[in-house]
């Protein structure tokens, strides 16, 4: 109060005395009913060092003072003071509002006028007490608004409505927890009603206003019976087990509805007819209804982080603000308890790694002070959260290095990762970049939990993050965990579920095309997609039936799609993905997108890693929901194999062939222009001539702390040198395999899109995959692949 | 030799009888939740021999174990005969439980190839299992029931279940066996 009134000039001291003091108090409270010996005397002292530092209250209202230890038994408002019992007051003061008394104006007090002064009490302020003193109506409330302001909002006098001074809690909390007390908590109960002759008895209770207390039982009781409009009267706590169960009945219902439905769809009866439609909708609403039930806005998670921000920022010595929006968003009350502990290890992350010191910030030219940002919104029936920090952001370069020396990930994979690869890196197990372990982060255990959590949770994670902009982390979450979109499939006469979380997309290979784009590698079919392989994983193998040679000729009962020669039908292919890995699962059939209901399986299916769930069709059979992540650790192996293999066939398979591929284009002589696909690269970098090193007749430059030999086109292919005049120079860095090496060039073009028909016959050489006109210019393409290995040769 | 107690009360509520390869088996009447004839089979692949599939019970997913199979006696046909003995689930037993003998923590129904009779054992009529049964049905047996016409082994279903995926709980055996030698 005196610190609202600018009495006592604020200071972060008083926040940080007053939430230790509070969560002393929420311990308490939930030690209750047992009694708890529990030393609160460091925050009374804390607490009456602060408020009696400043100078002497010149407030009307002596019972504030932070020292005095007696209640109040003051003249100034001791009638109105009365009603707000030590509980009442207590739990005011804990939400930071103000208590007054009104004295509502004679025209007010009854009748119609009267109600509507209630009513529009109800919206601002908690009515603690009603009642009649003197002549008058007194209604004692409790506000966080100003007394000027309420007074305007209810159309009375200023002057009527008076702020009430609550006894201070630090004076109150070193009187002795006396013996009457407990006993004078109810007697001030029934004393309410006759406020001005119960006077004596109800002081009392302030005076036992102590948290350690056996009183505070019966004083909680009280507050509640107080309380007439508090909100929470019209909300009824239903254990959450009960609530699943109206939702799986709810979904019987929907099911018999649909019996019904389709039983009585011949029905020419208009009086059934309309009460079907009847039962169809209020079904549909029964269900929607019970499903929003589940539901809670994240708000729920999203409020606690300002203290952990708080009290973290303080502890780091950082200064940062967290600002929260979307708190209203709704998701599964399952979903939100699960939530908490990976935003909370995010937040702490961004904190702690990102956000940078105050004096690192004003040296970069930030504010000092930096800024969290919570956020969470819909879109595409998904919520997504975001949490985005204005801190020193990730370096991909130090993530590769951290990440190699910490056993994560060897060189060569180092090499071959793309920036945004390198950044999800801190979600790798063992990895940590901090420079020193702190009892915040730094243990290299965590983010991969919080990946592994939202992956459980049916979220996905994502980090985007400039160098000394800062880092956005994202989680798409769906709705409810109980109901997913999901694509319905059929193999060996059983219907699969496969969740839509994890489908990229739906690809039909016709008879006809099946030699030409599906083929056998080591007897691991391939798919070649966009001039990408995907390894193909055929559904009836991954269920362990039995099947016929591969590629999977599927005979297709409700698809009369003319079949070639050999008698084989279209290929369906559900293109699955797992991390940053796809597949292609080939199925026989492709039958529905469907909303369902997940259940768990029996722990007599652990041991079954291909399926997460089962659920119930529409139809009241089950079908088992397929595991993508299961099937492709169940594929592990074979995915392997193809990988070696598959590109052993590129080669053969890409002459003649018209491509759409994604090329850089770069120059070493003016007329002569190469190509190499951008996917087969891993960097391009800009150097000067100064950084060439010459080591024997081996050109190389230093890249991530080793030396990168350097291949000159000229010296392996029938080119033309590279002009020496320039003082700069691109390296390109292909993924190869083995040793990395660097393609010197002399300038780069574009980067371009192209479709072009791959001239094959002119490829002399092993490195040079063929010629092709791109953009009307004749262009090389080379395979980074057979450069530079020393051992290439020129083709007979 | 005396049968535990908690058996013999439990046996004495009645015990379902059913027949799997032609023999005579039964479980305990208390840890029965209903008998019925959903065999509308969801098969899982990949999934233990024994796990015959999935059944929807009224929008309850059932997993349903072949009794014949689990104790090693071949698997069940399923006929007009076959039926499925539903478990209760442990959390409906609400703490009656007799130490060692559970129902499922989960729906689970067992396919039996046909029922026979409840019988309402006298407690002369209940022993313990004879120590020379063959060991895959033995080990899962709580006691045994004379009736005039033959001899009917009581099955313990929490075994029948915990040992699907991994052996029986050793911890849990040796303690059943504890009990049942000192008769508490």
């Amino acid at each position: 109060m005196r610190v609202r009134d600018g009495e006592i000039e604020f200071r972060p001291e008083m926040t940080d005395a007053l939430l230790s003091s509070l969560d002393t108090l929420g311990q308490l409270l939930e030690a209750l009913p047992e009694v708890t010996e529990t030393d609160i005397s460091h925050h009374i002292q804390e607490l009456t060092e602060l408020t009696t530092a400043a100078p002497p209250a010149v407030s009307d209202a002596p019972g504030e003072d932070g020292a005095a230890v007696a209640p109040v038994e003051d003249d100034a408002a001791p009638s109105a003071e009365l009603e707000f019992r030590a509980p009442v007051l207590d739990h005011a003061r804990r939400h930071g509002r103000n208590v007054f008394r009104i004295d509502v104006p004679a025209d007010k007090a009854q009748g119609e006028a009267g109600e509507a002064l209630v009513a529009s009490l109800g919206g601002i302020a908690d009515i603690h007490f009603d009642g009649v003193e003197g002549d008058t109506r007194v209604i004692g409330v409790s506000s966080p608004l100003d007394a000027g302001i309420l007074a305007a909002e209810l159309g009375v006098p200023a002057d009527h409505v008076k702020p009430v001074d609550l006894p201070d809690r630090s004076g109150n909390a070193t009187a002795d927890a006396t013996p009457e007390a407990p006993a004078a908590a109810p007697e001030a109960k029934d004393a309410a009603p006759e406020a001005r002759d119960a006077a004596p008895e109800a002081n009392a209770a302030p005076g036992g206003d102590s948290p350690g207390g056996a009183e505070a039982k019966p004083a909680a009781k009280e507050s509640t019976t107080v309380r007439r409009s508090d909100p929470a009267a019209e909300t009824v706590r239903v254990p959450v087990h009960l609530l699943d169960r109206l939702m799986d009945q709810a979904g019987e219902l929907v099911l018999s509805r649909n019996q019904l439905l389709r039983a009585f769809s011949q029905t020419t009866d208009s009086g059934v007819k309309s009460i079907l439609q009847d039962l169809d909708l209020i079904t549909s609403e029964i269900q929607g209804d019970i499903m929003n039930t589940r539901m809670q806005p994240v708000g729920v998670v999203f409020t606690k982080f300002n203290r952990i921000v708080r009290d973290l920022s303080r502890s780091l010595d950082k200064e940062v603000r967290l600002d929260i929006e979307g708190s209203d968003v709704e998701l599964d009350k399952s979903i939100i308890e699960l939530l908490s502990d990976p935003l909370t290890h995010l937040i702490r992350n961004s904190l702690d790694h990102g956000i940078e010191g105050p004096s690192d910030r004003l040296a970069a030219d930030k504010d000092r002070k930096g800024t969290v940002n919570l956020r969470a919104f819909h879109e595409g029936g998904q919520v997504h959260i975001e949490i985005e920090d204005d801190g020193a952001g990730i370096d991909p370069a130090r993530m590769r290095e951290v990440a190699i020396s910490k056993g994560v990930i060897t060189r060569e994979e180092a090499f071959a990762m793309p920036d945004a690869d390198a950044r999800m890196l801190i979600f790798a197990p063992g990895f940590s970049t901090a420079g020193s372990v702190s009892n915040v982060s730094g243990r290299g255990v965590g983010m991969d939990v919080v990946k592994t959590n939202i992956g459980k949770l049916g979220g996905k994670i994502d980090v985007e993050s400039q160098i000394g902009a800062g880092t956005k982390i994202t989680i798409a979450l769906p709705l409810t965990l109980a109901i997913i979109p999901s694509l319905i499939v059929e193999a060996a006469n059983e219907r699969l579920a496969i969740p839509q979380v994890n489908l990229v997309e739906l690809v039909r290979v016709k008879a006809a095309d099946l030699d030409r784009i599906v083929s056998k590698v080591n007897g691991a079919p391939v798919l070649r997609l966009r001039g990408n392989l995907l390894p193909l994983v055929p559904l009836r193998e991954v269920l362990g039936v039995q099947d016929d040679e591969l590629p999977d000729c599927v005979t297709d009962a409700d698809d009369h799609e003319p079949s070639d020669a050999s008698g084989r039908v279209a290929m369906n292919v559900v293109v699955l993905q797992v991390g940053g890995t796809h597949f292609g699962l080939t199925v026989d059939s492709i039958l529905d997108s469907e909303e369902i209901v997940v259940k768990p399986l029996s722990h007599l299916l652990d041991g079954s890693e291909i399926y997460s769930g089962a659920t119930i069709m529409g139809d009241g059979q089950v079908a088992m929901i397929l595991d993508a992540a299961g099937i492709a650790n169940h594929a592990t192996l074979r995915l392997e194999e193809k990988k070696v293999a598959s590109r052993a066939d590129d080669e053969d398979a890409t002459a003649g062939r018209i491509a759409r591929r994604r090329l850089v284009l770069f120059t070493n002589a003016s007329d002569e222009q190469f190509g190499i696909d951008l996917e087969r690269l891993v960097r391009l970098e800009r150097i000067s001539v100064s950084e060439i090193e010459e080591v024997g007749d081996q050109l190389c430059i230093q890249y991530l702390g080793q030396g990168l030999p350097l291949v000159r086109l000229h010296e392996e292919l029938p080119v033309r040198p590279i002009v020496d005049d320039s003082e700069e120079y691109f390296v390109l860095i292909p993924k190869v395999e083995g040793r990395p090496r660097g393609i010197l060039a002399g300038g780069i073009v574009d980067a371009v899109e192209a479709e072009f028909e791959l001239d094959d016959d002119s490829a002399q050489h092993s490195a040079i995959e063929g010629r092709a006109a791109i953009n009307g210019q004749l262009t090389l393409l080379i395979d980074p692949e057979h450069l530079g290995t020393g051992n290439s040769e020129v083709a007979a | 030799m005396s049968l535990d107690t908690g058996v013999t009360r439990l046996a004495q509520e009645g015990l379902v009888t059913f027949m799997i390869a032609e023999r005579p088996f039964a479980i305990p009447i208390g840890l029965v939740r209903e008998i019925n004839r959903h065999l509308d089979l969801t098969k899982v692949h990949k999934a233990p021999r024994c796990v015959r599939g999935l059944v929807n019970l009224r929008g309850q997913i059932v997993t349903v174990v072949d009794l014949s199979e689990r104790i090693g006696l071949g698997m069940s046909d399923v006929n007009e005969e076959s039926r499925l003995v539903v478990l209760k689930e442990n959390a409906d037993l609400k703490g009656e439980q007799v130490p060692g003998v559970a129902a499922a923590d989960d729906p689970v129904g067992f396919l039996v190839d046909s029922i026979s009779d409840v019988l309402s054992p006298d407690r002369e009529d209940l022993e313990s299992p004879p120590p020379n049964l063959d060991q895959s049905e033995g080990r899962h047996l709580i006691a045994v029931c004379k009736t005039e016409a033959m001899t009917v082994g009581v099955l313990n279903p929490a075994s029948l279940i915990k040992s699907v995926t991994g052996g029986v709980d050793a911890p849990e055996a040796i303690s059943n066996s504890i009990e049942s030698t000192v008769g508490i």
